[in-house]
């Protein structure tokens, strides 16, 4: 993952999901060669537990090393992320799934559990605390690495995702005979089930558990017109503190100059920043000053009955646009990567 | 406390109970290419044979096994097909025995069911590999000679034995007979009506070229007389395999008996002789065979059977196991107490008999009509011994969804038996099988999977792009990017 790849629009939170789908589906791979092309002889009942452990630690890891990559951080630190995520995620997704396992043991009836325990049964009905516990161990791992932060996300998306990858699974993998679940299950087959788990539980862990935050961007205002034609100010201080930049056509202590050809006056307009980076725009003219967005025009102009000056939250992508007629600005807001400062 | 700390008494209790989960006494054996797991299969104690079901790529070898067939020697369920697939063979005192075709005799069980073909969509299939030609074999032939010979077949006015003697005539039934296996095979060409049956030429000799063996067909006539059927077979399995003649060509086992019996009818001892009347006699011939087959391997004889003619019970099968016949069985409910002569054998063959007699004899029963179709028999009876078979089981593929118990067994050709326990994994699948010409289906390559894998991490790579692909699209359509410009201008200096 690369923040430079990852532009401030609504798609930046997908990312997270195919990343995390991506491993899920390659360690489901990883586990099918151990079993079809290295031919490991472990006994059927592990299958269970390896597989759950082994999609749990991968997609646990895509989500942080994901996180470490978009912040950037030092190669040691990935590492020792990484592996701590692991090593978590995959002792933690064990130990749920032996506690599952030694509860279903108590609970069954002996009939029952003659099925819960037949390794080779397909079944969501006796599977589906086996990929809740894994979910919850994936969980578990990301949020032991993140510090604890944002423990209800973290526990309920790794619990949605792993029962989610179950239905996939379930729903993939009915037989081709069974049609009560029509088109929610048009393909029918026990190997890409495998691959529609892996996936799901990847996607919908990614989707639900860690979003990227808005930290990792800064907005800038970018020129659009001719003159000055894409000089761009970054308007967040580097310690994030509250900001405010100018634009204006004065030639000393503005933050962006544009020229008065372009109906630029001498303190136009400023962008504030406070410590929530929320992004305002201020008119500080009587000229005209219009922020333009989809379906919204907003007019800055400053109004001298009023004590303070007319704002509008800007959001990346909105167009200033400072005069009017052929002598006219037009800045655009945008909220770039952090790196680019 | 730091977290870490915490969790660690956990985490050792996940590891404990992971190598104490699934660790038994059981011994699981992983089937290359498949994600199934299998437990060492169990041959029957106290069969004369011991089944053996390959499972390891060793035993494989130890058959000599070509490379080609290698991956049909291993178990194989493939459960998008409900198929399962297992090979065998037979060991007789931990030496290779070989077995003729016997798809048949083959009984197979699923978890303590037995599978029938056509049954709910259950179909099994035994394919024979490596004909056995380490020995040859000596075919006994055992032609009927009864007066019905002499009546014309129906087609361009030949008499049934003229068709007899052309088809045995024919090039490729002189082929399987004297086939192309390192053993010299022979031939004995008796007939019979009343009696045990006679050497044709009058004496009792193998035939071990291909013209003796031609001059000796030319030689059958019709005898004129009674068609004692059973009592021929009950001789050329019993006291001629002790005639010296034989037991000369048969000694240290360098050719194993192989009896062919002709009939055009019924058995029919006396003129006044029921279908009814059959019965008994059959029973006691079926269990003279049954000890025939308990005798020495090496001289066993296996017993087919050919009628020429119409059958008298066309839909006639043989019922499951190892039940004995009833009179219905023979000729129908209706024709119990019908006479024999002049009345049943003027309408067919008594078909029923010849399965039972087959069966018993470890062999095959075939009812033809005509030469091409008699020759055909001639050479399927005179087919050859095969080293192992795979036997290809087709169930509905909701039962191949947890572990299951195959059990095989062997009846009338040879005795014998194994199970196996089969452990598909519950969560991971290989690819299906390739669909091959026969219908049935075969492994896919593990190469199959990058069909899957690899679009599918191309689409995630790609669509990882698509937001910034998307955006500066965008962007590029609003104007938002670098067009034909004036050159910056700089803010005036300070004054």
């Amino acid at each position: 993952m690369n923040i430079f790849l990852l532009p401030y629009t609504w798609l930046r939170h997908l990312s997270m999901a195919f990343w995390c789908a991506s491993a899920g589906l390659m360690s489901w791979w990883g586990v099918l060669t151990l079993l079809v092309v290295f031919n490991v002889d472990w006994p059927p009942t592990w299958d269970g537990p390896i597989l759950m452990t082994t999609v749990s630690m991968a997609v646990c890891v895509a989500s942080v090393l994901g996180e470490s990559n978009l912040r950037r951080l030092p190669i040691w630190n990935r590492a020792l992320k990484v592996l701590l995520a692991a090593g978590i995620s995959g002792l933690v997704t064990l130990v749920y799934y032996n506690i599952w396992h030694g509860l279903v043991g108590v609970i069954l009836s002996e009939a029952m559990l003659r099925d819960a325990q037949d390794p080779s049964l397909v079944s969501l009905t006796f599977r589906v605390g086996a990929f809740a516990m894994g979910g919850l161990g994936c969980g578990t791992g990301a949020l032991v690495v993140r510090k604890f932060s944002e423990p209800i996300s973290h526990l309920a998306g790794g619990l949605a995702a792993g029962l989610m990858a179950g239905c996939a699974w379930f729903l993939a993998g009915l037989p081709t005979s069974d049609t009560a679940y029509g088109v929610l299950a048009p393909q029918r087959d026990l190997f890409l089930a495998g691959a529609a788990m892996g996936i799901t539980w990847g996607f919908m862990y990614g989707l639900l558990t860690w979003s990227i935050p808005d930290e990792l961007y800064v907005g800038w205002l970018r020129v659009l017109t001719p003159r000055r034609f894409g000089r761009r100010i970054p308007i967040d201080a580097p310690d994030r503190s509250p900001r405010e930049r100018f634009v204006g056509h004065f030639p000393r202590g503005l933050d962006l100059f544009l020229p008065v050809e372009d109906g630029v006056q001498e303190l136009h307009f400023s962008v504030t920043v406070d410590d929530k980076q929320r992004y305002t725009a201020r008119g500080l003219s009587q000229y005209p000053t219009l922020v333009k967005r989809l379906l919204q025009r907003v007019d800055l102009r400053y109004d001298p009955r009023r004590p303070t000056p007319v704002e509008t939250s800007l959001s990346s992508g909105d167009r200033i646009v400072l005069g009017e007629g052929d002598q006219h600005a037009e800045i655009e807001f945008i909220l770039l990567p952090k790196e680019e400062v | 406390m730091h977290p870490l700390r915490r969790l660690l008494p956990g985490l050792l209790a996940a590891l404990t109970l992971l190598l104490t989960v699934g660790c038994g006494d059981v011994r699981y054996i992983a089937i290359p290419g498949t994600t199934t797991r299998i437990t060492l299969p169990v041959a029957d104690a106290g069969k004369e044979y011991e089944m053996q079901i390959l499972h390891d790529i060793g035993d494989c070898d130890s058959l000599g096994i070509k490379e080609e067939d290698m991956h049909l020697c291993l178990p194989y369920v493939d459960r998008a097909s409900g198929e399962i697939r297992l090979a065998y063979n037979l060991l007789n005192r931990d030496s290779l025995a070989s077995l003729p075709e016997h798809e048949e005799m083959l009984s197979v069980q699923f978890q303590g069911t037995t599978v029938e073909t056509g049954l709910a969509g259950q179909e099994i299939k035994v394919i024979p590999h490596d004909p056995w030609s380490e020995s040859g074999t000596l075919y006994i032939l055992v032609i009927d000679g009864s007066g019905s010979m002499a009546e014309t077949s129906g087609r361009g006015g030949l008499t049934r034995m003229q068709v007899v003697k052309q088809a045995l005539k024919r090039q490729d039934v002189v082929d399987a007979f004297y086939g192309s296996g390192k053993g010299d095979n022979a031939v004995m060409l008796l007939q019979f009506t009343q009696g045990d049956p006679r050497p044709v030429g009058g004496q009792l000799v193998a035939l071990k070229n291909r013209r003796e063996y031609k001059a000796a067909v030319s030689q059958l006539q019709v005898l004129n007389g009674y068609t004692h059927l059973f009592d021929a077979v009950k001789y050329a399995t019993g006291p001629l395999l002790q005639a010296n003649a034989v037991t000369e060509v048969l000694r240290g086992g360098r050719l194993k008996p192989n009896v062919i019996v002709l009939t055009d009818g019924f058995n029919n001892e006396r003129a006044s002789d029921v279908c009814g009347d059959n019965l008994e006699r059959l029973d006691l011939l079926l269990e003279h065979l049954n000890e025939v087959q308990l005798t020495d391997i090496t001289k066993r004889p296996q017993v087919h059977t050919v009628g020429l003619g119409k059958p008298i019970r066309p839909g006639f099968e043989l019922p499951q196991g190892n039940t004995k016949p009833t009179a219905a069985d023979l000729c129908g409910r209706r024709n119990v107490d019908t006479r024999i002569d002049g009345e049943l054998e003027t309408r067919g063959i008594d078909n029923a008999s010849l399965h039972y007699i087959a069966r018993s004899g470890g062999g095959k029963a075939h009812i033809k009509r005509g030469r091409k179709e008699l020759a055909k028999a001639f050479q399927e009876a005179a087919s050859p011994r095969y080293k192992w078979f795979e036997a290809r089981i087709r169930m509905d593929p909701f039962y191949l969804r947890r572990a299951f118990k195959i059990r095989l067994s062997l009846v009338g050709v040879a005795n014998a038996g194994a199970t196996i326990e089969i452990f598909p994994s519950a969560w991971l699948d290989a690819p299906p099988g390739r669909k091959m010409d026969d219908g049935w289906h075969t492994e896919d390559t593990y190469l199959r999977t990058f069909v899957v894998v690899l679009p599918l991490f191309g689409l995630f790579v790609c669509l990882s792009y698509m937001g910034a692909a998307m955006h500066n699209t965008r962007r590029m359509l609003f104007g938002r990017v670098r067009r034909g410009q004036t050159p910056p201008t700089d803010p005036p200096a300070a004054a």
